[in-house]
């Protein structure tokens, strides 16, 4: 096996400045990366990804339903045609299988789960997910750490479809952390809206994490400052606690 | 919120050696997310673009299934995927240009605060020499560079990330070892104080040997 060649720091034969300076480089230390925040951005992302591929799955095998029973449909169409020229409607409706957690319509089939873009890819835009709803809203304690900021104009209900509404605001934290660098308010308008439709949502600490961090770049530093110690005390591990307490600095 | 799939995985502490021999993408973030930014950024990321790139490797890290102990080192095989996450980037280059506001992300020098401020100026210019001699090579010689000299990796665990013979390693390596040591040369024959930060010029025959390589790359 060869020898490891002698690195240059360590070669007395190679200049002395190149030397310092590799040493200088070698020494360098990382600034302005959040290991924690970005753990926690990269598990979200992560989850959405699952579920975005767990919808696929659920919505390849409704789609094998729906076919199957659009077959059935037709089969029995067909059948009562050619058997009997007096009219029974109630015996059309009858075979269609559905699976009542399935919002969308039988025909046509309506949004395919399959084509819904990655949720860590935040200028995409939400897919249709929203269409019928199932499941009314129901009004729920609000838990944010910010009272005052308007929700968003449009409130959308939830579909009762936990992975699309867990896919929906994953997607609403994903475009607020997106919107954060460039428009704080648009940022907020989103989280206000993850507020409004998730209050008990699986992302509410990035949610309240992501809106304090906003008001602080809006420079609305009384209500980030107040915010930010409603959050620590409730959240002192959190992962964005770190972020969170340089508001308060 | 981890996906269910990686929750059975064995993980460690983000500080200490594995224990075990697997790494889930949240505990190889939490061990090696510095590593990657400083590598990306040494191969020519942004510092605009690192925290997002970072994002992007260990998401294919988790797609990949996490980490297995095998020949190569968890550090190696995510320079690997960075190598190529990086590579992606640049064929898009400038696809996140709107982003100019994001978390940006540096390479400072090592001083101490109480140091004084020509000192702390000097460490700042060295590493600004080293950053643009490595802009002169090529990318797959400017990683082999990076993660031998800088990062102390070994050449067989290099060659295992890669995918490459060790003998490829050698290769790029030396080659690597030249064209940064007549760049350097070149560079600090000349007077670095008169040259402002983003200044590019090198050498011209360093320069023109790899201009192409870095077209792009810190976009």
């Amino acid at each position: 096996m060869m020898s490891e060649p002698t690195r240059l720091l360590d070669d007395p034969a190679v200049a002395e400045g190149l030397r310092a300076d590799l040493a200088q480089a070698q020494a360098a230390v990382l600034e302005g990366l959040d290991v924690s925040a970005g753990a926690a951005s990269l598990n979200a992302a992560i989850a959405a990804e699952t579920t975005a591929v767990g919808t696929a799955s659920a919505g390849a095998g409704k789609m094998v339903a729906l076919g199957l029973a659009g077959a059935v449909t037709a089969g029995a169409l067909v059948w009562f045609a050619l058997r009997a020229p007096e009219p029974e409607p109630q015996v059309v409706a009858a075979p269609v299988v559905t699976d009542p957690a399935e919002p969308v319509s039988v025909s046509p089939p309506g949004p395919e789960p399959a084509a819904l873009p990655n949720a860590a890819e935040p200028e995409t835009t939400a897919p249709g997910i929203a269409a019928p709803v199932a499941t009314p809203s129901v009004p729920e304690p609000e838990l944010s750490a910010v009272d005052d900021v308007a929700p968003a104009p449009r409130k959308r209900p939830r579909t009762g479809d936990k992975q699309a509404d867990y896919l929906r605001e994953a997607r609403l934290i994903s475009d607020a952390r997106a919107a954060m660098k460039t428009d704080a308010s648009r940022a907020l308008k989103l989280l206000a809206e993850a507020r409004s439709e998730f209050p008990r949502g699986l992302l509410r600490e990035e949610r309240e994490a992501l809106t304090i961090l906003s008001l602080a770049k809006l420079g609305r530093s009384t209500q980030a400052k107040a915010s930010a110690k409603r959050f620590l005390e409730k959240h002192a591990q959190s992962p964005y606690a770190a972020a969170v307490r340089q508001v308060l600095e | 919120m981890k996906d269910p799939a990686s929750s059975a995985i064995h993980v460690v502490g983000p500080s200490c050696l594995p224990v075990d021999e697997h790494l889930d993408a949240d505990a190889l973030y939490r061990a090696h997310a510095q590593f990657v930014a400083r590598f990306l950024m040494r191969i020519g990321a942004s510092g605009e673009d690192v925290a997002d790139l970072v994002q992007e490797v260990f998401l294919v890290a988790h797609r990949r299934g996490g980490f297995t102990m095998g020949r190569a080192k968890p550090t190696t095989w995510l320079a690997e995927i960075a190598f190529r996450v990086a590579s992606d980037r640049r064929k898009k280059a400038r696809r996140r240009l709107e982003d100019s506001n994001a978390e940006v992300v540096a390479l400072a020098p090592a001083v101490a605060a109480s140091a004084s401020p020509s000192k702390k100026a000097e460490a700042r210019q060295a590493l600004a020499r080293v950053q643009r001699v490595l802009d002169t090579l090529t990318p797959e010689k400017r990683a082999v560079f990076v993660l031998y000299e800088l990062e102390g990796q070994a050449c067989d665990a290099i060659a295992a990330a890669l995918d490459v013979p060790v003998g490829t390693v050698y290769s790029r390596l030396h080659s690597a070892r030249r064209e940064f040591s007549k760049a350097h040369a070149a560079l600090e024959g000349s007077d670095p104080q008169v040259r402002a930060p983003n200044e590019t010029a090198v050498a011209d025959d360093a320069k023109a040997s790899s201009r192409t390589a870095v077209v792009g790359m810190s976009s």
